[in-house]
C-alpha cells in the first residue's frame, strides 16, 4: 500500500469526547494533522485534551448544551479555523441537519454527504435504496403504512406474521412493535405511530417479516470522493442487550466467506450507485441461511477495531484521508483478514441490573501482552460523568482463531483492573466461559435470555 | 441648546465610549432629530496570534468567567483597575452577540488572562478579583 500525499497541513476538529475522541486524535497524529479537541464543562480533563493541538470548552455539561449542540460545534470549528469535523460516533454524527450546516459553513465532515444521510436515515428510503442496488432486504412494505387502517391490515397480511413494526425515522427500538397475529395489528400501528412521532418527529412506520431468532451481522464499507468503494470483511454483533451491543465479533463465525463476500460486494457496489463517501455499515440479520437489510450507518461504528484488527486497515484514518480528498490507498484485492477478534464493551454499569455506574476511577490497570488492544479514555482518578454514555473502554483481542481469541479475551479481562466503579467486565467474563458463546453463532435473543434465566 | 448642539458636545466622549466598547454603531433619535454614527473598525489582533497569558491565581482571588465561547474583547482596563461586582470589564463575541463580562465581586481586577482578539471556551477563566483590605 502506498503512502498517502498529505501535501498541506489540515486543521480537524474532533466533536466527541471520551474513547472515541481519543482514538481519533491518535490518528490526527498518525497524519500530522492539526487536531482541536472541544469539550463540555464536565469533560475539562478528558485523556485526549492531552494530547490534542488546541483545545475549547463549547459549553455546559448536558449533551444539549455542549456535543448535541451543532451551532456551538460550528461556532467552535469556526474559531478554530478548523476545515474538517470528525463527528465520532453517537451525538452529531447521523444528523443530515448538522452535516448539511457542515457543508454550508464550507467545512467538511468526515463521512458521507447531508444527502446520503437523509437517504439512509429514513428506513424506508434506504430500502428502497437497497432494493435497487440488490442489497438482499427483509419481504416487506415498499412505502410508509397507509393511514387508513383497513388498507394497513390487507398490506400486512400479505406480509404474514409474526411482522415487526418500525419507525421510518427511527432506531433502538423505539417506534418498534412485534405483531404475532392480525388481530394484534391495529393496536401495534397506533402504538409505533404514537411513539415514532414523539421519538423522531415523524409518524411514519413500515412493516417487515419479523425473525424470530436471527444473527446480527454487518459489512464495515470504505468509500471515497473518487468513486471507489471496498468492503472490509463482516463482524458478528449478536451478542446484545435492548438493541446495545455488548461483544462483538470478526469474521462471522458460521456463515459460508463465499457468501459473505458476494454480500459485501453488493454493499460496495450500493457505496457506488449511491456516491456514498467515508466509512459506514450496513447491518443485516441473519436467519436460515438469508440476509436481510436492516439500516446503515453512516458513521464509524463502535466497534470497527475488530474489523481494523483482522484486516491491519486503520479505519479513522482512511476517514480521514477520504475527507482530505485522497483517493484509498488499496484495492479490494489488497484486503485480507487474518485470525479472529472480539471486542467486549466495558461500560460503567452495574453488571447484573445494567444500571449506569458513574463515580471516581480508584485505580485503572490495563491488561496486556500479544494480540491485546485497549481503547479508552481512562486514568487513575478520572471521574466517569453522569451525562453521557457508559462506555468507559473498549477491549479488543486478536487471535490466530476464535478459540484462541475467546481464550486471550478471558485472560485480558481478568488482569484488567477498574476500581472504584461497578463495569460489565464480571458479565464479560462470565460470557466467555457459557458454552453458547464458546460455541459461536448466537441469536440477538442469546443474552437476554440468558440474563433471564439466570435472574434470581 | 439644540440636540445638535448637545450631541457635538457629546461626541468626544461618545466616540471614546464606542471605541473602548468597540461599538461600531449608535443610532439617536428624539423629537428633535436623528443621528447615526458608524465608526471605521480598529485594527484587531489575529485570534491565532493572541497567546493566553498566564498568571498565578491566589486562592482568595474571584475568577471571572467568560459568559460564552467567543473572541475576547478588552474593555482596556489597567491591570490594578477597581471594581464594583456586576462592572462590565470586557466583552466576548459571540457569532453576532457581543456579550458583556461582568464583575462577579468588588475589589481589584487582575490583569486579562487572555489577549485582546483571543479565543475563549465558555466559562473560561477571563480576569481574577483580588479582595481588597
Amino acid at each position: 500500500m502506498r503512502e498517502p500525499a498529505v501535501s498541506v497541513p489540515r486543521r480537524v476538529l474532533i466533536a466527541n469526547r471520551g474513547e472515541i475522541a481519543l482514538r481519533i486524535t491518535r490518528a490526527c497524529r498518525l497524519l500530522g494533522l492539526h487536531s482541536i479537541g472541544i469539550h463540555s464543562e464536565a469533560d475539562a480533563s478528558l485523556a485526549h485534551l492531552r494530547l490534542v493541538d488546541e483545545t475549547i470548552c463549547i459549553g455546559p455539561a448536558a449533551a444539549s448544551g455542549s456535543y448535541l449542540d451543532a451551532a456551538r460545534i460550528l461556532r467552535a470549528a469556526e474559531l478554530t479555523n478548523a476545515d474538517i469535523i470528525h463527528p465520532g460516533y453517537g451525538f452529531l454524527s447521523e444528523n443530515a441537519d448538522f452535516a448539511e450546516a457542515v457543508e454550508q459553513s464550507g467545512r467538511t465532515l468526515a463521512g458521507p454527504t447531508a444527502a446520503i444521510m437523509r437517504l439512509m436515515g429514513d428506513k424506508i428510503s434506504a430500502k428502497q435504496q437497497m432494493r435497487r442496488s440488490g442489497v438482499p432486504c427483509l419481504p416487506g412494505t415498499e412505502d410508509a403504512l397507509p393511514t387508513d387502517l383497513s388498507e394497513a391490515q390487507t398490506i400486512c397480511d400479505a406480509i404474514g406474521y409474526p411482522l415487526i413494526v418500525k419507525a421510518a425515522g427511527g432506531g433502538g427500538g423505539r417506534g418498534m412493535r412485534v405483531v404475532m397475529t392480525a388481530a394484534d395489528l391495529r393496536d401495534a400501528i397506533e402504538t409505533a405511530r404514537e411513539e415514532a412521532g414523539r421519538a423522531f418527529g415523524n409518524p411514519s412506520v413500515y412493516a417487515e417479516r419479523f425473525l424470530q431468532h436471527p444473527r446480527h451481522i454487518e459489512i464495515q464499507v470504505l468509500a471515497d470522493r473518487q468513486g471507489n468503494a471496498v468492503w472490509l470483511g463482516a463482524r458478528d454483533c449478536s451478542i446484545q442487550r435492548r438493541h446495545q451491543k455488548l461483544v462483538e465479533e470478526a469474521p462471522a463465525t458460521g456463515i459460508d466467506p463465499l457468501a459473505i463476500a458476494e454480500l459485501g460486494e453488493r454493499c460496495a457496489n450500493a457505496c457506488t450507485l449511491m456516491g456514498y463517501t467515508g466509512a459506514g455499515t450496513f447491518e443485516f440479520l441473519y436467519e436460515d441461511g438469508a440476509f436481510s437489510f436492516i439500516e446503515m450507518n453512516t458513521r464509524l461504528q463502535v466497534e470497527h477495531p475488530v474489523t481494523e484488527m483482522t484486516t491491519g486497515i486503520d479505519i479513522v484514518r482512511e476517514q480521514l484521508l477520504i475527507a482530505m480528498g485522497e483517493p484509498l490507498s488499496f484495492t479490494q484485492a489488497d484486503i485480507r483478514t487474518q485470525g479472529h477478534a472480539i471486542e467486549c464493551r466495558i461500560n460503567a454499569e452495574d453488571p447484573e441490573s445494567f444500571r449506569p455506574a458513574p463515580g471516581k476511577v480508584q485505580s485503572w490497570r490495563a491488561p496486556g501482552g500479544p494480540g491485546v488492544r485497549i481503547d479508552t479514555h481512562l486514568y487513575d482518578g478520572y471521574v466517569v460523568p453522569p451525562n453521557y454514555d457508559s462506555l468507559i473502554a473498549k477491549l479488543i483481542v486478536h487471535g490466530t482463531d476464535r478459540t484462541d481469541a475467546l481464550n486471550r479475551m478471558h485472560a485480558a479481562l481478568s488482569e484488567m483492573q477498574i476500581t472504584g466503579i461497578a463495569t460489565t467486565t464480571p458479565l464479560h467474563l462470565r460470557l466467555m466461559n457459557e458454552p453458547g458463546v464458546r460455541e459461536g453463532g448466537v441469536s440477538v435473543h442469546y443474552l437476554e435470555a440468558l440474563m433471564r434465566k439466570s435472574a434470581p | 441648546m439644540t440636540f445638535l448642539e448637545d450631541l457635538l458636545n457629546d461626541l468626544p466622549e461618545l466616540v471614546d465610549r464606542m471605541r473602548r466598547h468597540d461599538v461600531r454603531h449608535v443610532s439617536l433619535k428624539n423629537g428633535a432629530g436623528a443621528l447615526a454614527l458608524t465608526l471605521t473598525p480598529a485594527p484587531t489582533s489575529n485570534p491565532e496570534q493572541t497567546p493566553p497569558i498566564s498568571y498565578p491565581a491566589k486562592a482568595e482571588d474571584t475568577p471571572v468567567p467568560s459568559p460564552e465561547m467567543g473572541v475576547f474583547r478588552s474593555n482596556g482596563l489597567d491591570e490594578t483597575h477597581p471594581v464594583r461586582s456586576g462592572e462590565i470589564v470586557g466583552f466576548v463575541e459571540a457569532g453576532p452577540l457581543r456579550l458583556p463580562v461582568t464583575a462577579t465581586a468588588d475589589g481589584t481586577l487582575g490583569p486579562a488572562l487572555v489577549g485582546d482578539g483571543g479565543v475563549v471556551g465558555y466559562h473560561d477563566v477571563l480576569f481574577r478579583i483580588h479582595p481588597d483590605g
